[in-house]
C-alpha cells in the first residue's frame, strides 16, 4: 500500500518537531529519513506511529490514518523504535510474537495461525535459536532482530524503523536491510527508516527526505539528494561520493567543515 | 546470528509445526499442571484450616459437616458453619484480593516493589477506621445509620481506601498518568493519612486505642458471613475483568509504554486496573484491617513459577495469595494453643522464608 504525508507536523509538547513535510512511500518502496541530530526523524516516524500528535494528514491508499482509532491504525502500522530496552520482563520470544499478534485483545489461547506466523517469522529472520530466550538473555543485536521480528509479525502496510542497525555489526547491518527490502518488496509494504548511515541509506533507499530543524530541505532519489554539496551543507561535514562496482556509491567523510579532521 | 533463509523455511513452517510451536505447547501445558497444583495446594489448605482450631474437629467430621450440614452434629455444625468457615473463606478471599491488587499495581507502576498498600490505602483505612472507632463518625454521615453495626468500621475503612487511590489516579490522569506521579502523590497520601491516623490515636482513650491498635495489626476474627459475601461480590465483579485484559496486561508488562503500538490504550489500561486494585486492595483491608507481605509476594511467586504471562499469572497469582494466607491462618492458630495471634504478624514470618528459598533456588524461566 503506499503511503503519502500531506503537509505534516508533529508537536512534542509546546515544541514544533516537525513541520511541513509532504512526501510519498509507494508500495513496495523504502524511504530513508536522514539528517542531523535532533532534526526530527525521529519524531516524524513517532508522529506516523500515532505516539506523537500530528497536524495534517497521514494517507494509506488515499484513506486517512489519523481518522482513524488506535487500535484500527496500529493494524496497519509496525514500528520497531529507537533503541529496544523496553522490551523487557520474563516473555519469551515466542510469547512475544504471539503478543504482538494478539493486541490486546482477549482470547484465552493464542489462535493457530498466530503460532504459526510466528513460527514462519522466526525462520526468515533466522531467529529459531531465540525463540526460548527473553530478551534479557540477548545482545542489543540480537533485540533489534527481534523488534523487527515483532514488527513484521503483524503483516502491517506500512513498516516504520527508527535507527534499526544502530546495534549490530556489519555483516548484520547488511543482513537487516536486505531482509526489510526484500520483505518490503515482497509484501507491498510502504516501508520508512530512519538511518544516519549515508551509505546504508544510498544502498538500500529507493528514496530519501533529508530534515534540518524539523523541515524537509531536499527529497527524492538517492543519487540525487546525496551530493558533496548538499551533504556539506545539512552535516557540515566534507565528503568524497567514490563511484564502487555494481553501481553503488560510497560515502566517505573528510573533516568537519569549520572544525578538526574527521 | 544466523543468516536469511527465506520463504522456503517459512512456507515448510506453515505446513507443520516445528520446533518452536512444540516448545511453546509444551510450555502451556506445564503452565497448566503447575497452576492445578497451586489450585489443590490451596483446596488442601482450606480444608486443613478447617480442621485446626480451639475445639477439636477431625478431618472426617468437617467432611460431613461441610457436605451434609443438616446431619451433622449441631456442636461441629455451628464450630464450622459459623466460626471457622467464615474466617476460612475470609483468608481465602482476602488472599486472593491482596495478591491480585499487588500484581496490578506492580505491573501498572512497572515497580517490582509495588504492593496494594503503595499508593496509601493502608493509612487511609486506617484513618477510616479511626474515625469510626474513634469519632464515631462516618464518612457516611447519617446514611451509616442504615449499615449494619458489623461493618461500620470496615465501611468507614473501604470507602477512604477506595476515595483515596481513586482520587490519586485522576490526579495523576490530568498529569498524563505518568507511573513516577502516581507514586508520589500515593506517598504523599500515605504520610498526610499517617500522620492523621496518629493524631486519632493520640486522641483515643484506653478502650478505643486497643481496638484501633487490634485492627491495625490485621486480624482473621473480624470475620462474618456478610463480609465474606461482599467480598467474594467485589471479586466476583473484579476477576472477569482483569483475566478480559490478561493479554493486554501481558503487552504492559512486556513492551511497557510501547504497549501503544500494539493498539492498547495505556492509559486507560493502566487507570481501569488502578481503581480494580484500589477495591480489591480496600475491600480486603476493610474487612481483615492491614495485612502486609501477601500482595507483595504472591506476584513474586506466581512469576517465578509461570513467568509473566497474565492469562496463566492472574490466577497463579490469586492461589499463591489464598495459600499465603490461608496457611497464614493455620499458622495463627497453632504458634500459641488456646490463642490466635493477628494474622498480620504471621503473613511475614511464614512468608519470608519461602520468599527466600524460593529467590535463592534460582529464577526458574517458566518455558523450561
Amino acid at each position: 500500500m503506499s503511503l503519502s504525508l500531506e503537509d505534516l507536523g508533529v508537536r512534542i509538547g509546546r515544541h514544533r518537531a516537525v513541520r511541513g513535510v509532504s512526501c510519498a512511500v509507494a508500495a513496495g518502496e523504502c524511504l530513508a529519513v536522514l539528517g542531523r541530530n535532533g532534526a526530527g526523524k525521529t519524531s516524524l516516524v513517532r508522529g506516523v506511529a500515532g505516539l506523537l500528535p500530528v497536524t495534517g494528514a497521514i494517507r494509506l491508499d488515499g484513506q486517512d490514518l489519523t481518522a482513524l482509532g488506535p487500535a484500527e491504525r496500529s493494524r496497519r502500522i509496525g514500528y520497531v523504535a529507537q533503541g529496544v530496552a523496553q522490551l523487557s520482563a520474563q516473555l519469551t520470544v515466542f510469547d512475544l510474537l504471539l503478543l504482538a499478534q494478539n493486541g490486546g485483545q482477549f482470547a484465552w489461547a493464542a489462535p493457530r495461525e498466530s503460532l504459526h506466523r510466528a513460527e514462519a517469522m522466526l525462520d526468515l529472520l533466522g531467529l529459531q535459536p531465540l525463540a526460548r530466550r527473553t530478551p534479557a538473555e540477548m545482545s542489543g543485536g540480537q533485540r533489534q532482530m527481534v523488534a523487527l521480528a515483532l514488527a513484521l509479525v503483524r503483516r502491517p502496510a506500512v513498516l516504520l524503523l527508527d535507527e534499526p542497525t544502530s546495534a549490530l555489526d556489519l555483516a548484520n547491518q547488511l543482513h537487516l536491510l536486505e531482509l526489510v527490502r526484500t520483505h518490503t518488496r515482497r509484501a507491498g509494504m510502504a516501508t520508512v527508516m530512519v538511518l544516519h548511515d549515508l551509505n546504508l541509506a544510498s544502498r538500500y533507499a529507493d528514496s530519501v527526505l533529508m530534515l534540518e530543524d524539523g523541515a524537509p530541505v531536499h527529497a527524492g532519489p538517492a543519487a540525487e539528494v546525496l551530493t558533496e554539496e548538499r551533504l556539506a551543507r545539512v552535516y557540515g561535514v566534507d565528503c568524497r561520493i567514490l563511484a564502487m562496482e555494481g553501481g553503488h556509491r560510497a560515502i566517505y567523510p573528510l573533516a568537519r567543515l569549520g572544525g578538526t579532521a574527521a | 546470528m544466523p543468516q536469511l533463509r527465506l520463504a522456503g523455511a517459512a512456507a515448510a513452517a506453515v505446513m507443520e509445526e516445528g520446533v518452536a510451536i512444540r516448545d511453546y505447547r509444551r510450555s502451556v501445558t506445564w503452565r497448566a499442571v503447575l497452576l492445578a497444583a497451586l489450585l489443590l495446594a490451596g483446596a488442601a489448605a482450606l480444608l486443613a484450616d478447617l480442621v485446626v482450631g480451639s475445639g477439636t474437629l477431625s478431618l472426617r467430621e468437617v467432611i460431613d459437616g461441610l457436605l451434609s450440614p443438616g446431619t451433622a452434629d449441631p456442636t461441629v455444625r455451628v464450630v464450622l458453619w459459623e466460626l471457622r468457615m467464615p474466617i476460612t473463606f475470609t483468608a481465602a478471599l482476602a488472599g486472593i484480593a491482596l495478591a491480585l491488587a499487588g500484581t496490578l499495581m506492580q505491573t501498572v507502576l512497572n515497580n517490582p516493589l509495588a504492593e496494594p498498600f503503595t499508593l496509601g490505602i493502608s493509612s487511609a483505612a486506617g484513618f477510616g477506621a479511626a474515625m469510626a472507632i474513634v469519632f464515631g463518625s462516618s464518612i457516611l454521615g447519617s446514611a451509616a445509620d442504615w449499615l449494619p453495626a458489623e461493618l461500620f468500621i470496615s465501611a468507614n475503612a473501604f470507602l477512604f481506601a477506595l476515595a483515596t487511590v481513586i482520587l490519586v489516579t485522576l490526579l495523576a490522569r490530568r498529569t498524563g498518568m505518568g507511573v513516577e506521579t502516581v507514586t508520589l502523590l500515593g506517598i504523599a497520601v500515605h504520610f498526610a493519612f499517617s500522620a492523621l491516623l496518629a493524631v486519632a490515636q493520640y486522641m483515643a482513650d484506653v478502650n478505643q486505642l486497643q481496638s484501633l491498635v487490634f485492627w491495625l495489626l490485621g486480624s482473621l476474627l473480624k470475620a462474618t458471613w456478610t463480609k465474606v459475601a461482599i467480598n467474594a461480590a467485589i471479586l466476583a465483579l473484579v476477576l472477569p475483568l482483569l483475566l478480559s485484559r490478561a493479554w493486554a496486561l501481558t503487552a504492559l508488562r512486556g513492551f511497557g509504554d510501547g504497549a501503544v503500538v500494539l493498539g492498547i490504550r495505556v492509559e486507560r489500561l493502566r487507570f481501569s486496573m488502578l481503581v480494580a486494585a484500589a477495591l480489591l486492595a480496600a475491600s480486603a483491608t476493610a474487612t481483615i484491617g492491614v495485612v502486609g507481605f501477601v500482595g507483595l509476594v504472591a506476584p513474586h511467586m506466581a512469576r517465578l513459577l509461570v513467568g509473566e504471562d497474565q492469562r496463566f499469572s492472574l490466577i497463579v497469582t490469586a492461589a499463591c495469595g489464598l495459600l499465603v494466607l490461608t496457611l497464614a491462618s493455620l499458622v495463627s492458630k497453632l504458634i500459641l494453643p488456646g490463642a490466635v495471634l493477628p494474622v498480620g504478624m504471621v503473613t511475614s514470618l511464614l512468608g519470608l522464608p519461602v520468599f527466600l528459598a524460593q529467590i535463592l533456588h534460582g529464577r526458574r524461566r517458566v518455558a523450561h
